[in-house]
């Protein structure tokens, strides 16, 4: 059985929250996994002890998300992927593999264009590339506060949309932990999606220089994702539209873990 | 001069517990520190404005209760005993005790004022004074009745207006604290999830008199203008050591936040005298 292990690291917005898992011995490179916002490190909970059976495997909560101290001002991606070296510098970690989902994959990519030397290969899965219409768009819908204090009935239909209604395919036990866990962000939970509506995607994917494997999974990304791959130098791009992206990380954790396994242990370095 | 706040891990019999720490930026000086144990279901996140008023001159750890705030928490209901043995771990983890670096003093507010008093009780080597203010000090047939009123799991994940209900009554409509600490509580209490309703069904089970009997240490006991202040008050007829303070002209259910620097002076006079 693999034991999920709670930490607190540094980085330049302060303490920086992390858990970690890993199986008694590996020579395997460790695989760091960054979120979608606004959730934290506990969306991979799940598959973090499916992974961890043959590696050591680490998830951060992003400055202001989770357990993470937050920036004072609105940050950006490269912020963001800063202060993630910054945390992984503290660790004495190198050569991980890192690996990203939704806003995720901006920090993984931005990592990798940073600092080359810590970040091996890249899994980016529902990669975050939009359009210039479309980033203006989704900005004005979701880079914006949410309106905690102004909108009586807005957490009852938050609540209502991430737990009581939500797809079954997660038990409600864990729909409520991951509420709570994008609760845990507070009023400036927009900054994570601000800071990737700012990002231009397409133009930073062309500066990665590390194997890249794109996994497409079937949610609104999965076509971003796969014309990603003429963007990076080194793609692989992997389809499971058997897997849906919102909720596989909780409903199919395992298989997951398998695949990232076949397909990134076969990237060559 | 400031103070400095941080956040670590530390162990107990349930997995990991998380605690928050405070103590002055030149270090936490020749005052016994102090350990602060929260209401249920809420975390050591509770004392966050009285902390850094009081870690003005000492250390200031505010541990989270098992299974609450960011601390590993028991698979089933335990008791008042189980949480107070997971505090003992933790506090031995970080040297204090007899033959180490000494007793603490301690601080609870309502589930918070049942640990210090057992932790007082089973590990006096651990304890120098208590400073209880809103004492969970209940007779049986109140634990009996309240336990009918408030007892058992709460229908979280059954009533789907339950968690909107409590949002609406505690952040949309609060009128104490500011908007973002309301936020950042409310969320506090979510993170008990489901098993939130062990920590008040421990307290419930708990008969705090008959312990109370037994503490030997010094206890402040703090009245202020809330639910517990004459269950406080009553206190003072139990206690072998009693200093009975009424603040409650001035000090509510919210003196946390809100009269932090009156909390944290009553407290420094209670804890430095000789």
């Amino acid at each position: 059985m693999i034991t999920i292990r709670h930490a607190y690291g540094t980085c330049r917005y302060g303490q920086l929250h992390y858990s970690t898992a890993q199986p008694a011995k590996s020579s395997r490179s460790a695989l760091v996994c960054f979120h979608q916002s606004p959730i934290s490190g506990a969306q991979f909970t799940l598959f973090q002890r499916a992974m961890a059976t043959d590696r050591l495997v680490l998830c951060p909560d992003t400055p202001g998300f989770g357990g993470s101290d937050a920036p004072t001002t609105m940050p950006s991606i490269a912020d963001y992927a800063a202060a993630m070296a910054d945390w992984l510098d503290g660790m004495k970690l190198k050569n991980v593999d890192a690996l990203g989902f939704h806003t995720g994959t901006l920090v993984a990519m931005e990592l990798a264009i940073l600092r080359p030397d810590l970040v091996k290969r890249l899994s980016l899965i529902s990669l975050a590339l939009f359009s210039p219409e479309e980033r203006e768009r989704n900005r004005k819908i979701f880079g914006n506060p949410r309106p905690l204090f102004d909108d009586p009935d807005y957490l009852g239909r938050y609540y209502r949309d991430q737990v009581t209604q939500a797809d079954p395919a997660i038990s409600d036990e864990r729909r409520l932990e991951l509420f709570t866990a994008r609760m845990r962000a507070g009023a400036k939970s927009w900054w994570g999606p601000a800071a990737v509506f700012a990002y231009d995607t397409a133009a930073r994917a062309q500066l990665v220089t590390q194997s890249t494997l794109l996994l497409v999974m079937r949610d609104t990304l999965a076509d971003a994702t796969r014309r990603s791959a003429a963007l990076f130098s080194r793609s692989h791009v992997v389809e499971r539209l058997d897997l849906h992206g919102p909720t596989a990380w909780d409903s199919h954790p395992a298989e997951i873990a398998t695949e990232l396994r076949r397909s990134l242990d076969a990237l060559i370095d | 001069m400031g103070i400095q706040v941080w956040r670590q891990y530390g162990a107990g019999r349930y997995g990991q517990m998380h605690i928050t720490a405070a103590q002055p930026n030149n270090g936490p000086g020749a005052k016994t520190p102090v350990v602060c144990f929260h209401p249920s279901p809420m975390s050591g996140l509770s004392y966050k404005v009285f902390q850094r008023v009081l870690a003005e001159d000492r250390l200031v750890l505010c541990p989270d209760t098992p299974g609450f705030g960011g601390s590993d928490g028991p698979g089933t209901p335990v008791t008042i005993p189980d949480y107070t043995a997971a505090m003992a771990d933790m506090l031995d983890g970080l040297g204090y005790g007899a033959n180490a670096k000494g007793a603490v003093d301690v601080v609870g507010c309502h589930t918070g004022t049942l640990i210090c008093t057992e932790l007082a009780v089973s590990r006096p080597d651990l304890v120098r004074k208590l400073a209880v203010p809103s004492l969970a000090l209940f007779t049986s047939d109140e634990r009996t009745k309240m336990k009918a009123q408030f007892g058992g799991p709460q229908p979280i994940l059954t009533d789907p207006d339950f968690i909107p209900k409590v949002w609406r009554t505690t952040v949309f409509e609060g009128a104490n604290e500011t908007a973002a600490r309301r936020l950042e509580m409310f969320t506090e209490r979510l993170r008990a999830g489901t098993k939130g309703w062990f920590g008040p069904e421990a307290s419930l089970n708990y008969d705090c008199e008959s312990r109370l009997k037994q503490v030997m240490q010094p206890v402040l006991l703090l009245v202020l203008n809330e639910m517990l202040g004459p269950n406080t008050r009553r206190a003072k007829e139990i206690v072998h050591f009693p200093v009975l303070v009424d603040i409650s002209a001035k000090a509510g259910h919210n003196a946390w936040d809100v009269e932090a620097s009156l909390m944290a002076e009553t407290m420094r006079a209670f804890f430095d005298v000789a």
